[in-house]
């Protein structure tokens, strides 16, 4: 990102002037947040621990100073300061955002995605949430930098996802709508799909579907389906027959079916159905 | 002179029915109308496009069922996957084509299968425009 170093200096001259005034004042954060933007990394930790002496339950302070370790490419200690800014100050949309940013860096997917998740459900228009998760998506291809207990890299073998993982994935990947996984009887196991009807309903639709379309296959002696492609000229919908359930992907006509495909065939690799 | 002009237009279709049947997996394909009457079709023995062309379109209307409870528009295309076949169904105007191929076949069928509708569509436009109405 580009700042005007003229902008910076005039904050930096303000801030050192009220500080002056008042060294307790908390502008010492917004001080350390231009020095860190000017480069001078040095400068902005030294203010901010200095800061922080004063005021210790300045929540802003812990997030420059993440900024500033991630600026580093520290990022344990990064996660470190997101955790101090989040114990003083709790959740902010912007901690989250920070949060989930380090979360990737540090390979903790899974963590990364429950709060990318929260926060693009709230505001599904933000560019800065669609670029993370297509961050996270890229990342979830590549082996984490570092174990994560409850992470799920398609690239280990000896890591499984779950269903409740796996829809989750799935969920957001591009011009995904939905995502629904339903049992043989109807019934909607989990999944998350935010169209004019419930999940319920579209599992129970898709599953009828299914069982009709397949019935006339049989009939013609090619057994049973094991996908389903239905496209319109706004969107597409792919049942997969998954032995006990079907995995219904509801998606936007532009949607790219074979990257889809290979994504989605290599998260069900690692799934764990039982 | 007329039967000629007629025995054409004819050639046309089977010329596209052809063209998808040359490719290596596929098994049949035909086009047929709304009604499920074949117009023309091609394909290995086994490929009965009089019992496919009226299960194509209930399978369609099946489909366009739970679109139109999703609020969504008809089933353009639908593609179904065996264990040993791929079948694809495309509505094309009046029209439908149905593509049976082996499940093994590569996935560039699927490009062949789109020139081949353009090649449907251009002949109805160009001598059938009564019926695309």
């Amino acid at each position: 990102m580009n700042f005007d170093i003229a902008e910076l200096d005039d904050r930096i001259a303000k801030c050192q002037k009220i500080l002056e005034a008042d060294p307790n004042s908390q502008i010492f954060a917004a001080l350390a947040d231009a020095y860190r933007k000017k480069g001078l990394a040095q400068k902005a930790l030294e203010i901010c621990k200095k800061g922080l002496e004063a005021n210790p339950d300045y929540a802003s302070a812990y997030v420059v100073l993440a900024k500033v370790f991630i600026d580093q490419n520290n990022f344990e200690e990064a996660d470190r300061q997101i955790q101090k800014a989040i114990h003083a100050g709790g959740r902010t949309r912007s901690v989250d955002l920070l949060q989930s940013e380090i979360l990737i860096k540090l390979g903790q997917t899974t963590k990364a995605r429950v709060i990318l998740e929260k926060l693009h459900n709230s505001d599904p228009t933000s560019d800065t949430i669609k670029a993370l998760l297509e961050t996270l998506e890229n990342a979830v291809a590549e082996p984490p930098r570092r174990d994560d207990s409850i992470s799920i890299s398609p690239s280990s073998p000896k890591r499984n996802y779950t269903l409740t993982n796996a829809l989750s994935i799935i969920k957001i990947l591009p011009r995904v709508l939905g995502v629904v996984a339903v049992a043989r009887d109807g019934m909607v196991i989990e999944g998350h799909f935010e169209g004019m009807m419930s999940k319920d309903d579209l599992g129970a639709l898709a599953s009828g579907a299914y069982d009709s379309i397949g019935q006339g296959i049989e009939k013609i002696e090619l057994g049973k389906p094991r996908e389903i492609l239905i496209e319109t000229d706004q969107s597409k919908l792919w049942i997969c027959n998954f032995g006990k359930m079907l995995i219904v992907i509801s998606m936007r006509d532009d949607a790219n079916l074979g990257s889809l495909r290979l994504k989605v065939n290599e998260i069900f690799d690692h799934t764990d159905f039982s | 002179m007329l039967a000629t002009k007629v025995e054409k237009k004819e050639n046309k279709f089977q010329k596209t029915l052809d063209y998808v049947a040359e490719y290596s997996g596929v098994r049949g394909a035909a086009v047929f109308d709304r009604e499920g009457l074949v117009v023309c079709k091609t394909g290995d023995k086994e490929f009965k496009a009089e019992v496919y062309a009226p299960l194509a379109l209930l399978i369609l209307q099946q489909a366009s069922n739970v679109l139109g409870r999703l609020q969504e528009h008809p089933a353009q295309t639908l593609v179904i996957k065996t264990k040993n076949s791929w079948i694809t169904i495309e509505r094309i105007e009046s029209l439908v084509l149905i593509v049976k191929a082996g499940s093994d076949t590569d996935e560039l069928l699927k490009v062949r299968i789109g020139q081949s509708i353009d090649m449907i569509k251009s002949n109805l436009k160009d001598n059938y425009s009564l019926i695309m109405r």
